[in-house]
């Protein structure tokens, strides 16, 4: 076989013979010749069975770097070479050959040159050895070297501490972590005693007791405590365990502290917080409670039961249902329904609870859902309010307020609310009723500059100055009592309205807010007026009164004698006081005829009915009337007494009186005698015959008629009836001077 | 008790109740005034003002109910004087009254005479 140059070897070996050629054919390693630009020149078989390629292919042009798999593209040419060419040869270089589909083969690469006469390359020899196996052993090397590498890297950054020490306490190895957490340079703590340096003395039995299951094989996992440098004590949880060593007895023991001092805070921090909701659920000033979605309750507070009047362990038997009012579950339900549909977050209701004795309790429930982590309801959370006086309480409020506002409507009285702070105006529902006219608003509340605006704009102008004043001084804070005045109501009307103030201050003095009652007193200021008008009216009827009493007097004694003087005018008075007492008795409405009659002629002994026959329609003389006419009835009884037909026993007296025609009509009224003695005309016209003529047709512009037959007088008046008889609208203003 | 020759003062009595006209007419001529009529009546008082028979007055200031501001103004408007006699007071007078000299009802006749002297003297 020729090799490239045609070296020719022989080996020549005992009796198994093999001609060079064969033995470098099938040699357990590749050879390979190359020109120095690597075109393969010659090849061996071995390398040939390597690369699965034939002879030919190779010898046909074919380079050995192609060949080769070196990591990165240029090596052949950057590295292998220049260092083949100027050293002569490299050994060992690790690449791979490339083997068709059974994949790379990992190779040694030893080649040398051989140069001509004047040293200038002319081929290069390569040896290809197979590392398959070498590769695999160097790969389980390296990952055994990483490995431990990576190890080493984990027990020096670790943040625990990591130390081993012999059987005996000694310390081996103290890693960073251990530096750390204890306060020791590993060059101090590697060969002290592990007791000495950081078990306390507290730990010392424990750590006897350890070390001697260690020494039995056991791993060891424990929540202990380790002494600082500088004195000061850390929690870990310790993990130890023991190290064999070659002939499986144990040489050391390796140890991993952790500080578990934040560990132990969070959960004692933990613990405390659960302790503080319990306390918070257990003791809290409100009936707090968990409730299933069935509607059982899972968890209740103390307070929860003192409101509901159920124990503990009777209300853990029941529902919300069982205990809520039938009135009031309705509601309730509803709320519980869309609380469960998510479309509302909670709930607040007051609700009647039936307690365990059967009372209703008005509470205050708020409702809130508790969720599981993936959404799902899990409970409810129920907070309950013990609100009965509350509710009662403004139950009885609003009773009372009703109570206040019928009584108020009653009394046409309404209130007002003025907020200072606020400047908030708000009144009652009758304010309209009482004051005449709409505020709109006014129920619910409006602006204070707005609320005085439009009262004040109600007020009559003849009024206005003394209510702004009233104003002022009341919002000033001085004492004002009432104040009352006039309002033009929507329906044009005027009323007369009494306002009183009544001013809340806070605890410093300060104005908070007015009370303020408005009364229509238009009745009582109309009667009032009345009874002024009225006590004007009486007053100047007393002195007119008195006046005609002091006129009688003087024409009585013009016309008597001194001993007849007294009777006469006691007697005139009399009957004059007669007719102002049927006047005052008729309110000063006139009188009524007939009584006008009864009354002149009752003290007269004839008597009515018997010689004094009186009759006619019902009719009401004018005051003015009445006093005249009743005075001429008293003096012609008088005269009829002393001279006419009552000075008999037979004679009789005749009174009737009609009217003719409506308003415009004629009255008339006549005093007839008969069968008294014979009649003669009077000597003298005296002050009697004054009265019964003059006075009586000056006071009804009438006519009288006056006839001394001797049969008997006769008196007639004919008057106008508007001046003679009470008209039926006289009303308030009837009287005379 | 009138006076022989020269012309006394006429005096008008308007009142309504004639009682006490009739008094106040006796009062007045005793007095030496002459009565120039009595009317109970705002017309006929106007009447016997307008015929310029009265050279001052005694007025009463409502008749039967009816003020007798009508006379006041034409007693004012001719420069006659009168006398205001009411039982009102003085207060409870409209104002057209409120201004005159003024006796209370019932009149004691001195006063009346007095009050005579001062408004109507006699020549």
């Amino acid at each position: 076989m020729n090799y490239g140059g045609g070296t020719q070897i022989g080996i020549l070996a005992g009796p198994f013979v093999e001609s060079a050629e064969e033995v470098l054919d099938n040699a357990p390693c590749g050879f390979v010749s190359t020109l120095p630009d690597g075109t393969i020149v010659s090849v061996n078989r071995t390398f040939l069975d390597w690369t699965g390629l034939e002879r030919d292919d190779l010898l046909a042009g074919q380079k050995f770097q192609d060949l080769l798999i070196i990591p990165g593209e240029k090596s052949y040419e950057t590295v292998f070479l220049p260092l083949l060419l100027t050293r002569g040869f490299v050994n060992e270089i690790a690449c791979h050959i490339s083997c068709g589909n059974r994949g790379p083969l990992p190779v040694l690469v030893n080649s040398s040159v051989k140069n001509d006469a004047a040293g200038r390359p002319l081929a290069i020899r390569t040896t290809v050895f197979n590392a398959a196996e070498r590769a695999k052993y160097e790969h389980e090397l390296r990952l055994a070297r990483e490995q431990a590498d990576r190890l080493a890297t984990i027990v020096t950054s670790s943040a625990d501490a990591i130390y081993s020490m012999t059987v005996d306490g000694i310390i081996l190895t103290w890693n960073m972590g251990a530096e750390t957490m204890l306060g020791y340079p590993a060059a101090e703590a590697v060969g002290r005693n592990v007791v000495d340096l950081i078990v306390p003395p507290g730990k010392y039995e424990e750590f006897a007791a350890v070390s001697a299951r260690l020494q039995l094989g056991e791993t060891q996992q424990l929540d202990t405590i380790r002494l600082r440098r500088d004195g000061t004590l850390v929690e870990v949880a310790a993990s130890a365990a023991p190290v064999y060593d070659d002939k499986g007895t144990i040489a050391a023991f390796s140890v991993i502290l952790r500080d578990i001092t934040d560990k132990k805070q969070i959960m004692a921090a933990l613990q405390q917080s659960e302790a503080r909701f319990r306390g918070t659920f257990e003791n809290a000033a409100v009936g707090v409670a968990h409730v299933a979605l069935d509607g059982s309750w899972l968890r209740v507070n103390d307070t929860l039961c003192q409101i509901v009047g159920y124990s503990r362990e009777t209300l853990l038997t029941k529902t919300y249902r069982d205990i809520t009012d039938p009135d009031d579950l309705g509601a309730e339900q509803y709320l519980v329904e869309r609380l469960m549909a998510g479309e509302i977050g909670s709930y607040a209701l007051d609700k009647r609870c039936i307690g365990g004795d059967g009372s209703a309790v008005w509470t205050g429930v708020t409702v809130t859902q508790q969720r599981r982590e993936n959404g799902d309801p899990a409970y409810f959370i129920v907070i309950i309010r013990d609100i009965d006086d509350r509710v009662r309480a403004t139950e009885a409020l609003r009773e009372s307020e009703a109570r206040l506002l019928y009584a108020a409507k009653s009394a046409k009285l309404s209130y007002v609310v003025v907020d200072l702070e606020r400047r908030l105006v708000q009144a009652s529902e009758n304010q309209e009723a009482v004051m005449g006219y709409a505020t709109p608003g006014f129920e619910t509340g409006i602006d204070l500059d707005r609320a005085t605006s439009v009262f004040l704009d109600r007020v009559e102008q003849a009024d206005r100055r003394r209510v702004r004043r009233f104003l002022r001084q009341a919002s000033s804070g001085d004492p004002v009592p009432s104040l009352d005045y006039r309002v033009r109501g929507d329906d044009g009307r005027e009323r007369w309205i009494e306002t009183r103030y009544n001013l809340e201050a806070s605890r410093y003095g300060r104005a908070i807010r007015f009370f303020v009652t408005n009364m229509d007193i238009t009745d009582r200021k109309r009667t009032e007026e009345h009874i002024r008008l009225l006590m004007g009216e009486v007053n100047h009827r007393a002195m007119n009164l008195l006046g005609v009493v002091q006129a009688i007097a003087w024409q009585t004694a013009k016309s008597q004698e001194s001993k007849t003087y007294v009777a006469r005018l006691a007697d005139r008075i009399s009957g004059l006081a007669a007719s102002h007492d049927l006047l005052v008795r008729a309110d000063l409405k006139g009188v009524e005829i007939t009584e006008l009659v009864h009354t002149q002629l009752l003290g007269f002994s004839a008597g009515m009915g018997t010689r004094i026959l009186s009759g006619g329609p019902s009719l009401r003389l004018s005051p003015a009337a009445a006093q005249a006419i009743g005075m001429a009835l008293h003096e012609l009884a008088t005269n009829a007494t002393k001279y006419g037909a009552l000075s008999n026993s037979e004679g009789r007296v005749h009174i009737s009186w009609q009217v003719a025609g409506a308003a415009d009509g004629l009255f008339s009224m006549s005093w007839i005698e008969s069968g008294g003695p014979a009649v003669k005309p009077p000597t003298r016209k005296g002050f009697g015959q004054a009265v019964i003529v003059s006075m009586v047709q000056s006071a009804v512009s009438g006519q009288v008629e006056l006839e001394y037959a001797e049969s008997g007088l006769s008196w007639n008046l004919r008057s106008p009836v508007a001046n003679t008889l009470e008209t039926e609208d006289a009303g308030d203003s009837a009287g005379n001077t | 008790m009138t006076s022989n020759s020269a012309p006394q003062p006429r005096i008008l009595i308007v009142e309504d109740e004639p009682l006490i006209a009739s008094v106040f007419s006796d009062a007045i001529l005793d007095a030496g005034y002459a009565v120039a009529g009595v009317a109970s009546k705002v017309a006929d008082a106007l009447a016997i003002i307008e015929a310029g028979a009265c050279d001052g007055a005694v007025l009463d200031p409502t008749l039967f109910g009816v003020s007798s501001a009508p006379i006041a103004d034409a007693l004012a408007a001719r420069g006659i004087r009168y006398l205001v006699i009411s039982g009102f007071t003085q207060e409870q007078l409209p104002d057209i009254f409120r201004g005159a000299p003024y006796l209370r009802k019932p009149v004691r006749l001195p006063q009346l005479f007095e009050a005579m002297d001062t408004l109507f003297p006699k020549k």
